[in-house]
């Protein structure tokens, strides 16, 4: 079987594994359920924006600034799903089939371990990306009843935004999966990493050096938020405006998401391939 | 493919987009920098530089020449948006507009910015600061100009103001090395002043907070003037040293910013200023 072949065929593989998982079903009944009450909030607050925003004298607001206040919202919430979505599936990839013992079987096939991790991790970024586009679903469906209008060009942006987002996400939890023997150690360690690590090196750098730690990727990834208000919710800072992201801001979101991802696909590489199985 | 070919071609792959990505990043954090400091947006030859600080907001003030500028922590395109959204008591609606353009950068015309004071919902731009920065421009007419002032937000003021902003951030003729000579950003206000026609004297810089406050004032004669001596007034204590080259005013006690600037109204109107 060529290359290529032997790729589809692990991908093909995995990903059927992942979506008849019970992770998925879980994932899949928990994006429903936030849809639906992100649904229910935007018919039911869809008048009360003025009041969010700060009073009636934002009464005028013009349609498309509407539009990107709600679109602010709902990529508000989405913005720990595809955490959680790539813990689930990309977390026990490695650590799982070490814990497993499924390791024998699968290291004596006649594929290359590349191959292996390449088309798992493929695999997991798909079911992420079907999870989270369900609710992208919801909320294209949401703006067009609310608003009458096809969604604006941010909107496609922050979609592209949180594509790269997933893969920067699951390159991370599968270089900490690559690195346990145990399942447990791999999830806690990913949470851990993104919830406490992360917010901690932030908080820091705000009240000690004053300086926005664009670095991490749980701050870049907010630029799938601020395309369209450019408010970051986590850290301290209450900094922010109305207006979306810049160009540079986006650029630079973009890159750390990049380096994320090539980075930590690659150091799993490496240490996968040099795993042994005890 | 042979294992060693593919770990080659994984690392050259990888290295090919992590160097140029890392090197792109800190070229685009070092520019972001330089282009969210305000300071990159005021002239180096101002005769006054102020900046404030009150709940968490920030303003930035210049004179140069005689025209006033001040660099506000929102965007053009936020005034755009405000001017549909909001009014001030008396109704009137802040209007923005394209004026001219100036060494390739777009100036705009603002009128009634003094709206804006109840504009603002979403983030924590301090009114006191809007009415203190329309009370600085208050002057000659109601209308302002403005330019963009990348991540800072925007500088408005007098036409010269923002022409001279400009000019001075594209030669690279700004702010930025003297306001960390001059200025302690820590204070509620500090403060930069370069008064041309009085000889005697080289600038004078001053710091001003709760509780305590400062003010040198560097001469240029380098002659010692006297002895330092103090001043105790019941609510503060003031020490005034003089030193060679230089005086040094301490004000410190148990005042708030509201006395002093009530005290210090007080003293200019009795010297009649």
């Amino acid at each position: 079987m060529a290359g290529r072949g032997r790729f589809l065929t692990v991908y093909g593989h995995y990903f059927r594994n992942y979506y008849r998982s019970r992770s998925f079903y879980v994932m899949l009944i928990l994006i429903l359920l936030i849809s639906a009450l992100m649904t229910y909030l935007s018919f039911r607050y869809s008048n009360n924006l003025p009041s969010f925003l700060g009073g009636a004298q934002f009464n005028n607001l013009p349609i498309s600034e509407r539009e990107n206040i709600f679109s602010f919202l709902w990529a508000f919430v989405l913005l720990d799903i595809p955490v959680f979505a790539s813990v689930f599936f990309g977390s026990p990839a490695v650590s799982s089939e070490i814990e497993n013992k499924t390791a024998y079987h699968i290291f004596s096939l006649p594929i290359g371990r590349y191959t292996l991790l390449s088309g798992k991790y493929l695999a997991s970024f798909t079911v992420t990306l079907v999870i989270t586009s369900i609710y992208i679903g919801f909320e294209t469906a949401v703006l067009l009843v609310l608003f009458h209008s096809l969604p604006s060009p941010g909107f496609f942006y922050s979609y592209g935004l949180l594509v790269l987002f997933i893969l920067s996400i699951t390159s991370l939890t599968f270089l900490i999966s690559s690195i346990f023997s145990k399942n447990l150690y791999a999830y806690i360690t990913v949470f851990l990493i993104y919830f406490l690590v992360f917010n901690v090196v932030d908080i820091m750098m705000q009240l000690l050096y004053n300086y926005n730690a664009f670095f991490l990727l749980s701050n870049a990834s907010s630029i799938v938020q601020r395309v369209f208000v450019n408010v970051s919710t986590g850290g301290l800072s209450t900094q922010g405006s109305i207006s979306p992201a810049s160009t540079p801001e986006i650029m630079t979101s973009l890159l750390v998401m990049v380096l994320y991802t090539v980075f930590g696909l690659v150091a799993s590489l490496f240490i996968f391939e040099r795993r042994e199985v005890h | 493919m042979n294992p060693l070919l593919s770990k080659i071609l994984i690392v050259a792959v990888s290295t090919a987009v992590i160097v140029p990505a890392g090197y792109y990043l800190i070229l685009q954090q070092s520019t972001s920098a330089s282009a969210n400091n305000p300071f990159t947006y005021i002239p180096s030859e101002s005769q006054l530089v102020l900046e404030g600080h009150m709940n968490s907001s920030s303003l930035y003030l210049f004179e140069d020449n005689g025209s006033i500028g001040l660099i506000l922590p929102f965007t053009i395109s936020e005034l755009q948006l405000l001017s549909n959204t909001s009014s001030s008591p008396s109704g009137q609606h802040i209007s923005i507009g394209q004026y001219s353009s100036y060494l390739t950068k777009s100036i705009y015309a603002v009128n009634n910015f003094s709206a804006l004071i109840s504009g603002f919902g979403l983030r924590s731009v301090n009114s006191s600061l809007i009415s203190m920065a329309s009370a600085a421009l208050a002057g000659t007419n109601n209308t302002f100009y403005a330019t963009d002032a990348g991540g800072a937000g925007m500088v408005l003021g007098n036409i010269s103001a923002v022409k001279s902003s400009i000019a001075s951030t594209q030669s690279g003729s700004t702010f930025v090395s003297s306001s960390s000579k001059y200025l302690d950003g820590s204070s509620n206000y500090t403060f930069y002043y370069r008064p041309g026609n009085i000889s005697q004297i080289n600038y004078v810089t001053g710091n001003i907070s709760d509780g305590h406050s400062n003010i040198y004032i560097s001469l240029s004669n380098t002659t010692s003037l006297g002895s330092s001596y103090f001043v105790k007034n019941g609510t503060y204590n003031v020490s005034v040293s003089v030193r060679p080259g230089g005086i040094m005013i301490a004000i410190t006690g148990n005042y708030t910013l509201a006395q002093l600037e009530a005290s210090l109204s007080g003293y200019l109107k009795k010297a009649g200023l």
